[in-house]
């Protein structure tokens, strides 16, 4: 694709020779002539000198900006603008439509239009798969589940009996939703016994789950993640956990039971949240935060047990200095003992 | 097997009968006659004098080991855990799933399948990918068109690899492992929605690794994640898009490394713990279990904590961190006996003056 077609499809401003032919979209290293590269964050700007792109996309020009040593495709999103590149470049056909011979659909099931089944899927009876829906191979859909239209379920997905799914939803490799909840009641002679968890599990538009991350069902009541939120591999759900819209969850998030996540929380990697709290709009934690108490909304927190970042940025310097600190007390008791005996003796003259 | 011949195929000095017919390695508690058992830190000494074992391995005469055991015969070495991993193997009885590809498999017409290969029930095979000689694949793996697997692979069951994924020779994949699922990269809009970036470039194993079960390891957008030769990962862990991963790392279970950063060569991370993203762990350094690694560590460090610090430091603030209560009682208490002494100083001296 020329330059010139690649800038106006992207709406960025073209800053040099829009004749040049891009083939690829590539990173600044590894980017070599005929690639696009990008920068969206300022940080990597002084590494733009090196690159041997054909072309970047870049943000809005700053003072202290080298000169770039290539084409430049200016965006007031130059991340956004990368994304569509990206997607424009995308190598990969998507599998073929149809329902693949090797599958076993309950016949009472309903399959929409050009959905793509794939070889040994399992579609349980009642359960529903909407239109372009690509199902992947060895996935299994439980009895009475509902599946939306254009969604991709990727290999050996497994979503359990009666759990809903909305649309545009993308689920990678190995992903559990609707598994039991972890929920035992512990008997005089110290055994436990299964609490059946057989409530909700839902699922709404626009949600992106992560490889090998579960999704747990409740007892009673529902488990239930809003539109838009993404979350990355690996992560626990505990059941009826309320997520809100567009938050995100990096991996290896951990979320206990019946915890409420409200619209647009951020947790970073392997952050855990305790049961029964609520984590309020906006908040956000830093990676391996451990949330014990509620977070109020905007708030950042970090550390274990978790406090706002800027006080766990003042404790953590002070880690280090723990053994001197402890050092410095034993000197002033001695010092004041010290004191304390002079006091003693000037006193002891005159009585 | 004669004890003599067992010796001989480990490398090791037999002392004392060789006759005695050696049927299974085990634990050093637990062994019984016909049992070789082995003794490789000096935590498990202490055992010896009580064990059943026929034959024991031991390192080559440390100070804290008895030179002789009356009981059984001793097989020495200089490296008793590597002729222990060596002797497990000569008594290994799994036997390898047949040869041949199982008539509930889906492959694809144009995927170039090896020789001696052994393919399991309800495994897919996606078009053009291919599959090396003598690999064996479990059932119900996934296997995305393109992706490449070299020869003597064991492939657990219900692996996914992803399309275009290269592995290279003797790799194993344990059961519910994900090569090459999308990176977690998504752009905010103005209106607050993520916008996927989609996640389509290079996913490369090298020779040699073994990846534990359920861990999952990305792809990126641009560039390639890549795990070179020899690296082992456990159970549970997670490699972000765009990461590099040296040779002969050990990763931990449940340890996880974020986005586009460098793990060098010989690095070991230890149980759940994290590294951040555009950071480099340089060669042979450390990462203590349950520690937070937000920064760039140095070659040969060891380091461990939230956030994660020198490891000698660390320990010595952990050891404070447990008299904090008491650290701050003398403090409150400090406070006190000032107060008095400047209550005493402040009070009116005697009459003398």
């Amino acid at each position: 694709m020329k330059l010139s077609e690649l800038a106006e499809r992207l709406g960025c401003r073209l800053e040099g020779d829009g004749d040049v032919d891009i083939v690829r979209v590539a990173g600044l290293e590894q980017a070599a002539p005929g690639d696009v590269t990008f920068v969206s964050n300022p940080k990597y700007r002084s590494r733009l000198s090196a690159t041997r792109a054909s072309a970047a996309i870049l943000g809005p020009p700053s003072g202290d900006d080298p000169p770039a040593p290539c084409a430049v495709l200016r965006s007031d999103q130059p991340y956004v603008a990368f994304a569509h590149a990206v997607r424009m470049f995308a190598r990969g056909a998507p599998p073929t439509r149809g329902i693949d011979r090797l599958s076993a659909i309950a016949p009472d099931a309903i399959i929409g239009s050009d959905a793509s089944i794939g070889p040994f899927v399992t579609i349980g009876a009642g359960a529903s798969v909407g239109a372009r829906a690509t199902i992947y191979p060895s996935v299994v859909i439980g009895a009475g589940a509902r599946i939306g239209d254009d969604c991709v379920l990727h290999a050996g997905v497994s979503i359990r009996e009666g759990v809903i799914i909305g649309h545009r939803v993308t689920v990678l490799d190995g992903a559990v939703i609707g598994s039991d909840g972890f929920g035992f009641a512990k008997q005089s002679d110290g055994t436990h016994v299964k609490i059946p968890q057989h409530a909700d599990v839902v699922i709404e538009d626009d949600v992106e789950i992560g490889a090998n991350t579960a999704i747990d069902r409740p007892a009673v009541g529902e488990t239930r993640i809003h539109a838009g939120t993404k979350i990355d591999n690996l992560v626990q759900i505990a059941h009826g956990v309320s997520i809100g819209r567009r938050a995100l969850l990096a991996a290896q998030v951990g979320i206990a039971g019946s915890t409420v996540v409200e619209d647009d929380v951020m947790l970073g990697g392997q952050v855990g949240v305790t049961g029964h709290v609520r984590i309020g709009k906006g908040a956000m934690a830093s990676a391996k935060t451990g949330i014990t108490g509620n977070v109020e909304a905007g708030v950042l927190v970090s550390g274990y047990p978790s406090l706002p970042n800027r006080e766990w940025r003042k404790t953590q310097v002070l880690v280090r200095h723990l053994p001197d600190l402890k050092k410095r007390v034993a000197e002033l008791e001695q010092r004041i003992a010290e004191l304390e005996e002079k006091l003693a003796e000037c006193r002891t003259p005159d009585r | 097997m004669k004890l003599r011949e067992l010796a001989e195929r480990l490398g090791c000095r037999l002392e004392g009968s060789g006759d005695v017919e050696i049927l299974r390695v085990a634990g050093i508690r637990d062994a019984q006659a016909g049992d070789l058992a082995f003794v490789a830190s000096a935590k498990y000494a202490a055992e010896l004098p009580g064990t059943q074992a026929s034959a024991v391995i031991l390192g080559s005469a440390p100070a804290d080991q008895p030179d002789a055991l009356p009981h059984c015969a001793v097989l020495r070495t200089d490296d008793p855990y590597s002729a222990f991993a060596r002797a497990l193997k000569l008594f290994a009885h799994t036997t390898p799933p047949a040869k041949g590809i199982d008539r509930l498999s889906a492959v694809a017409p144009d995927a170039a399948v090896g020789d001696d290969v052994s393919i399991g029930p309800f495994v897919t095979i996606g078009a053009g990918a291919s599959i090396g000689a003598r690999t064996i694949i479990y059932p119900n793996v996934v296997i995305g068109p393109g992706a490449s697997i070299g020869d003597d692979c064991i492939i657990h069951s219900h692996v996914s690899i992803r399309e275009r994924v290269a592995l290279g020779h003797r790799v194993i994949l344990h059961d519910g492992v994900v090569v090459g699922s999308d990176g977690f990269g998504f752009v905010r809009q103005r209106d607050g929605t993520h916008l996927k970036i989609p996640q389509h470039a290079a996913v490369v194993i090298e020779d040699d690794v073994e990846i534990g079960a359920n861990a999952a390891i990305d792809r990126p957008p641009v560039g390639e994640t890549r795990i070179k030769a020899g690296t082992k990962i456990d159970n549970l862990v997670h490699v972000a898009h765009g990461v590099s991963i040296g040779r002969r790392v050990l990763l931990t279970a449940q340890s996880g490394i974020a986005g586009s950063t460098v793990i060098e060569d010989d690095v070991m991370m230890a149980g759940q713990s994290g590294v951040t993203d555009h950071v480099r762990i340089g060669a042979g350094a450390r990462v203590g279990a349950k520690s937070a690694v937000l920064g760039s560590v140095a070659a040969g460090e060891f380091v461990t904590g939230h956030p994660a610090i020198d490891h000698r430091e660390w320990r010595k603030a952990s050891v404070v961190f447990r008299r904090l209560p008491s650290l701050k009682k003398r403090v409150d208490e400090h406070e006190q006996r000032i107060a008095e002494l400047e209550d005493k100083l402040a009070e009116p001296r005697s009459p003398d003056r």
